[in-house]
């Protein structure tokens, strides 16, 4: 008895702020998306602003075009995050211990930081265009990578700043793997891939597809970085949720709170589909079971 | 052969991840930085101090980051601390949906869980109030500082704390001297990370504070949206201080009393 009130005890504040502050700031997303808002006195429940959200090309292209730029962006961190990682470990060198010091810098450093740097790097006439220009050729133009159509530039600024932060998660689950199963492996004969898919993958998949999905949740809908070095034309979803809000019109609060509800649905579905992936894969919960 | 040219490589990529504090420290502190120079043609050391006599935002915004900064720090212990000793500490079936609400600030767009919020605390008074922006960031930061806590706190198989009751400490001194000291790790970890992310916060500090907080993240934005790179730069070595500074003082706080601590016993 006497743990049973410890424990409510200890789990109290966690509950009590988020009942108060989270729970009721979805309630009221999820009432106001479906045109509740007793504040105007409408009252009435309505589908209409969901079916505007897919009547609505450009929401779907900008839906689009925002899941395939941080999709993209966070599945490379996380994939050359592995696979520095792997490689650290394996290597005693002073480039790796290096290495492994430095990346805390990207981490540490805010998303409109990472943005300066990369606006002064590649910028038209950006540090890498002076270096090249240096080591003598002199026609070398760089293209267009802040505002360009392509999302380019957000995409690889997001890789700058979220490989170091899936290499440093990583390479704690990747240090403590013990070198034992993969020696045993190679002794009974497993060739390079069969020991990548075998043995390394199924220890390390999980924290991977944990990476991967936070770094792509937080991109997803992240603000700063497409607003500056995105194209006007082409914006990415936080942008244009952002600039609609602004606009402090009360009638369309609902519209934007449907928004709200449709991307946060997605994030989440696409996010559970992710860990569903990590567990039906070897080394996933799954096969742990049997 | 081989060997050296991944080792080689590895400082390479190194040297790109470190790249970015260098050119923030060149920018502010180098004059003449035109095409076609690699590097600043002059520098000027004390740039920073005169861009503080100059700029009278710099220490307006200073303090503003460093109040909802240290107010998060705080209001986050509070939340995350307990919950991650009775996460550790207690089986319950209750792990699964106390989970869903931990991680799911993260997984939640922040696009959309920020307006969601503002919209939410205009009707709570919360609005450009320190209380609310604190909160907010707060909500940010508590999956981070559960899980850096909880992982730290998993590490020891045995419930130290238990046995220490069992010899007669109570559940003050038992915390005190056993708990404490082991999360200190954990401690550091959650501190660190929660202040960079409250600190690191333009959108949910803008529209929750309406502009009444004017942190140093909010004036950098601006600065590098109208090309002022150099201003925007000497912000970069102020926010830096002004993060690590706390940091490392904390730091050294919480390893002083450890030690104390260490030494009392033996």
């Amino acid at each position: 008895m006497q743990t049973k009130r410890t424990f409510g005890l200890l789990i109290a504040p966690f509950v009590v702020f988020t009942s108060v502050f989270f729970l009721i700031a979805v309630g009221k997303t999820v009432s106001l998306s479906f045109g509740y808002d007793p504040l105007l006195g409408h009252h009435q429940i309505t589908w209409r602003y969901y079916q505007a959200i897919f009547a609505n090309k450009t929401f779907i292209r900008t839906l689009l075009r925002t899941f395939s730029v941080t999709f993209l962006s966070s599945l490379l961190a996380s994939l050359i995050g592995l696979r520095l990682a792997f490689l650290i470990k394996r290597s005693q060198s002073w480039g790796a211990r290096f290495l492994s010091r430095i990346a805390n810098v990207p981490l540490v450093l805010p998303h409109i930081f990472m943005v300066l740097v990369f606006i002064w790097c590649f910028d038209q006439t950006g540090l890498l265009v002076r270096l090249i220009h240096l080591l003598g050729w002199h026609q070398f133009q760089l293209p267009v990578l802040i505002g360009d159509p392509y999302q380019v530039g957000i995409l690889l600024t997001y890789l700058w700043k979220e490989t170091p932060y899936v290499l440093l998660t990583l390479l704690l689950v990747v240090r403590q793997l013990e070198d034992d199963y993969f020696l045993a492996a190679k002794n009974l004969g497993a060739n390079r891939w069969q020991r990548l898919w075998y043995v390394e993958w199924p220890l390390v998949q999980p924290a991977f597809f944990n990476a991967l999905i936070i770094v792509f949740s937080f991109s997803f809908g992240a603000y700063e970085v497409p607003a500056l070095l995105g194209s006007q034309k082409y914006e990415l979803l936080p942008v244009m949720i952002y600039d609609l809000y602004q606009q402090s019109d009360l009638t369309l609060r609902p519209l934007i709170m449907s928004f709200n509800v449709v991307i946060s649905v997605i994030a989440i579905g696409f996010a559970g589909l992710l860990l569903g992936l990590s567990w039906w894969l070897p080394g996933g919960r799954r096969r742990q079971r049997t | 052969m081989k060997k050296q040219i991944s080792t080689s490589g590895l400082g390479l990529i190194g040297c790109l991840f470190g790249l970015p504090a260098v050119v923030i420290l060149l920018l502010a502190i180098g004059r003449h930085w035109y095409v076609p120079y690699l590097l600043p043609q002059r520098w000027d050391w004390l740039a920073i101090f005169k861009f503080w006599q100059q700029d009278s935002t710099l220490w307006p915004a200073v303090k503003a980051s460093l109040s909802l900064g240290l107010g998060t720090v705080g209001l986050t212990l509070l939340i995350a601390y307990p919950m991650a000793i009775a996460l550790v500490k207690y089986q319950t079936a209750l792990k699964g949906i106390l989970n869903v609400l931990i991680y799911a600030p993260l997984i939640i767009p922040g696009i959309a869980l920020t307006t969601s919020l503002d919209l939410t605390f205009i009707q709570l008074h919360l609005t450009g109030t320190w209380l609310g922006v604190v909160v907010v960031q707060t909500l940010f930061c508590l999956p981070y500082a559960i899980k850096l806590l909880v992982d730290n706190l998993a590490i020891y198989q045995v419930d130290y704390e238990a046995v220490a009751q069992n010899l007669g400490a109570s559940r003050w001194q038992s915390f005190w001297q056993i708990t404490l000291p082991l999360s200190r790790d954990g401690l550091i970890g959650a501190v660190t990370m929660t202040l960079i992310v409250a600190m690191s916060q333009y959108l949910t500090t803008l529209l929750i504070g309406d502009g009444n907080y004017l942190t140093l993240a909010i004036n950098m934005f601006p600065l590098i949206q109208g090309g002022r790179y150099q201003a925007a730069a000497c912000y970069g070595v102020v926010f830096m201080a002004t993060l690590l500074i706390p940091l490392g003082l904390f730091e050294w706080v919480l390893k002083r009393k450890v030690r104390r601590l260490a030494h009392h016993e033996l």
